[in-house]
């Protein structure tokens, strides 16, 4: 029987054809989707993992926005007094704090925007993934400058380079250039605290300090402790990751009904195409019945025809999916708040079984009133049509 | 018989699978129309529900800023809250005009309604001069303000003592009722501001300050002022115009990805076009041979069957945008329990260039699903289509 329905698709290749592209594009679009919900949660909770940080203190603005910004390298318009950091400090369950400042040299001339982070060597326990890939450890003076990959390829610098910053109107020495993280760092020039802050005129300010408690079950006991430091505000990484989650999960749902609804249209077309085959068919149809085959046997033949279809549209879905996702990735990051650096759009095979079953579900759906329309021919009817 | 009436024809003939064709054109631009119409409602109700507010600044206590602005203007209970004192230096800073302070709190009453309570002074009538007010606002403590809606559900007339929905044993007087603003405000009940305070149990607390400046131009400077004065410390500063733009950002991008979904959708529908119309071609093929055979030139037969793609795509554009149109009510109360931020005036709006547009985008398409179908019809040589049907 199987053989029957493959021959009866591979009659009619170009409708046949163009209802199967129809399922694929619809098909690939909800594996994109389905995937990368799963994968950003994923590859949120492993960068905040890796970080090892609790809980950020930013100033006051919009916390989640100041703690994007801080994660991403990008800047911050407001900024918070160094005098936060011996408060934070000298909380007794704080195991490490690490000041930062950020800020952004934009380049008129080569169009691009220079990030440069300034830090102290606490920011060394809370970046497992920084890894010197020649040079010296850290800083020896003040004039000095690590590279991350991404910055350094750009630059074209090695470590021992000099190299002159005319928008910063300073010298700098390349102590090192990282290895290659997958994070934010990659695009990063870092520098001694105290350089940043002469640097952008930021004497005594931070852009954020990275928390990371003795027991991370403190969080709760810490957090409106640190609230209390004049100027700053805590957020929880477990508070920003959930409503990352949240205002994602909102525009996911959009857009999964918007692509039920490409799904939708696709199931019509498998309905209009297995109609018009069972027109045609009348004459053949009515002689397998008079042959011998039964009524359930004409409408499983029809159902398989359509469940076939749509099942190779899922199948070449997911393989679309597969080449398109990575150039999908690249647009999404584009825009999404807080966008992590691991991969998001990896399909998943539980996306694709989910995938599947729908195709199987909605080839059913739209197969059963063209099947019943043939089941329900007579076999006298062979003599008659045509 | 004219074109027209050839291409009716084949509807007349394959009335089921013409109709089937419509409608997956019609759901696809009926997704597509409901999302561009749901923009430019969102945008409006955004930007509407920002000036019925009254004001360029809203102080509120620490926290995520917009979780705040979207309490202040639809009425929740507040997390944290702001001290008194610092009324009066934000009132006192350079740039401000006016500032009203507000106390607000929501009760969730057993009939599943909420109320919220909005404590505030005479100050913040110099913020709403859109409010009329049938009655005076309320002078002595225990007197009340209500919006309009709460008045029609609760039936109460001016100068009638309620007792206060979720605060069991408090009674009020309404002074005053409020003529309907199309806002929240309609649903709000404002009384003293130390009546909330008491009635909560936070004394010498606000939850928000709403800033009017003698400038708007002069936003970026008096936040600046704002932020810099002894209580800026510990306040959070939020200038609502930042506050719209960085939402209308969220918005667009949102926008952009379901366009592009909704675009895929379209082009699914039109393979279903180009299908069906292929699928009449190769069932006419020897009635084209005929037609060829009196007299038909190519281009005869091949706006014939661009017109009769066109018209099904027509008739699928024109049932879309009715569906939308039914929809879209349905449609809306989905989206607003899915949005974290929503503004409560209509987010789908009937637009008709929009509706043009969708329109005018769907014979587009339909041109274009003609063309493969068309073209083969054409080609077929008058000869060949007699003797047997051809294979598409």
């Amino acid at each position: 029987m199987i053989r029957l329905i493959v021959r009866n698709i591979l009659r009619r290749p170009l409708r046949n054809g163009l209802t199967f592209a129809g399922i694929a594009v619809a098909m690939a679009v909800l594996v994109c989707i389905l995937s990368f919900g799963d994968g950003y949660r994923r590859a949120l909770k492993s960068e905040l993992d890796r970080a090892g940080v609790q809980m950020m203190l930013v100033p006051l603005g919009c916390p989640y926005d100041a703690a994007t910004r801080v994660l991403k390298n990008n800047t911050l318009e407001t900024s918070l007094p160094e005098t936060a950091l011996d408060a934070v400090r000298s909380d007794s369950v704080v195991s490490v704090a690490a000041p930062l400042l950020m800020a952004a040299a934009p380049r008129q001339n080569d169009r691009r925007t220079d990030i440069w982070v300034g830090l102290d060597q606490t920011a060394l326990s809370l970046k497992p993934w920084w890894r010197v890939k020649n040079g010296q450890h850290w800083f020896s003076n003040a004039n000095e400058v690590i590279l991350g990959a991404d910055a350094a390829g750009i630059e074209m610098r090695a470590p021992g380079d000099k190299f002159y910053s005319p928008e910063m109107r300073r010298q700098f020495t390349v102590a090192a250039v990282l290895e290659r993280s997958g994070t934010s760092d990659d695009s990063a020039f870092f520098v001694p605290l105290t350089t940043a802050q002469e640097m952008f005129s930021q004497r005594g300010r931070l852009t954020a300090i990275a928390i990371r408690l003795k027991d991370p079950a403190l969080v709760r006991e810490a957090a409106p402790r640190l609230q209390s430091i004049p100027g700053a505000q805590v957020v929880t990484m477990a508070e920003m990751m959930g409503t990352f989650l949240n205002l994602l999960g909102a525009v996911r749902t959009l857009v999964l009904a918007v692509a039920a609804i490409a799904i939708a249209v696709s199931a019509l077309t498998v309905f209009n195409t297995l109609l018009a085959a069972v027109l045609e068919r009348t004459n053949e149809l009515a002689m397998l019945r008079a042959i011998g085959a039964s009524r359930p046997q004409v409408f499983a033949l029809l159902v398989g025809e359509a469940v076939l279809l749509t099942l190779c549209g899922a199948v070449a879905g997911g393989i679309f999916a597969m080449m398109i996702g990575p150039r999908i990735e690249a647009l999404a990051k584009g825009w999404i708040p807080f966008a992590p650096a691991d991969v998001i759009l990896a399909i998943s095979p539980a996306a694709l079984a989910r995938c599947s079953l729908l195709a199987l579900v909605v080839g059913a759906l739209a197969a059963l009133y063209p099947a019943w329309r043939a089941a329900r021919m007579e076999p006298a009817l062979a003599a008659k049509s045509e | 018989m004219s074109l027209l009436s050839l291409s009716l024809n084949e509807w007349r003939r394959r009335p089921l699978r013409n109709a089937v064709t419509a409608l997956g054109v019609a759901i696809a631009l009926a997704a597509l129309f409901s999302m561009l119409a749901f923009h430019e409602g969102y945008r409006d109700g955004m930007r509407g529900e920002i000036d019925r507010l009254g004001a360029h600044v809203l102080v509120v206590p620490k926290g995520c800023p917009y979780d705040a602005a979207s309490m202040a203007l639809h009425g929740a209970n507040w997390p944290c809250y702001l001290k008194s004192s610092y009324f009066q230096e934000v009132l006192h800073t350079v740039g401000v005009a006016t500032a009203a302070p507000a106390f607000m709190s929501a009760l969730y009453p057993s009939n599943g309604l909420q109320a919220v309570y909005v404590g505030v002074d005479e100050r913040i009538l110099a913020l709403r001069p859109g409010w009329k007010i049938e009655g005076v606002f309320p002078q002595r403590l225990g007197e009340l303000l209500v919006g309009s809606d709460i008045a029609r559900q609760q039936h109460c007339h001016l100068g009638e003592s309620i007792s206060l929905p979720g605060l069991a044993g408090e009674k009020g007087v309404i002074s005053g009722i409020l003529k309907p603003t199309h806002g929240a405000d309609d649903t709000f009940i404002y009384c003293r501001l130390e009546d909330a305070q008491t009635w909560f149990r936070h004394p010498a607390e606000l939850t928000h300050i709403l800033v009017r400046l003698t400038d708007p131009n002069a936003l970026n400077e008096t936040v600046g002022f704002l932020r810099g004065c002894d209580a800026g410390m510990d306040m959070n500063v939020v200038p609502l115009a930042h506050l719209f733009r960085t939402i209308q950002s969220l918005v667009n991008s949102t926008r952009l990805l379901l366009g592009c979904v909704a675009l895929i959708g379209l082009l699914v529908a039109a393979t279903g076009v180009s299908n069906s119309v292929l699928m009449s071609v190769a069932e006419r093929s020897r009635e084209i041979g005929v037609m060829r055979a009196i007299g038909a030139s190519r281009g005869d037969v091949f706006r014939l069957i661009c017109l009769e793609t066109l018209l099904v795509c027509f008739a699928g554009a024109m049932a879309g945008v009715l569906l939308a149109f039914v929809c879209s009510r349905g449609l809306e109360s989905w989206l607003r329990s899915r949005l974290p931020f929503a503004p409560s005036d209509a987010l789908i709006r009937w637009e008709w260039s929009i509706a043009g547009a969708c329109v005018m985008g769907a014979l587009l398409l339909g041109i274009m699903a003609a063309l493969l179908p068309a073209s083969r019809a054409a080609e077929l040589s008058p000869i060949e289509a007699m003797r047997e049907g051809s294979r598409v």
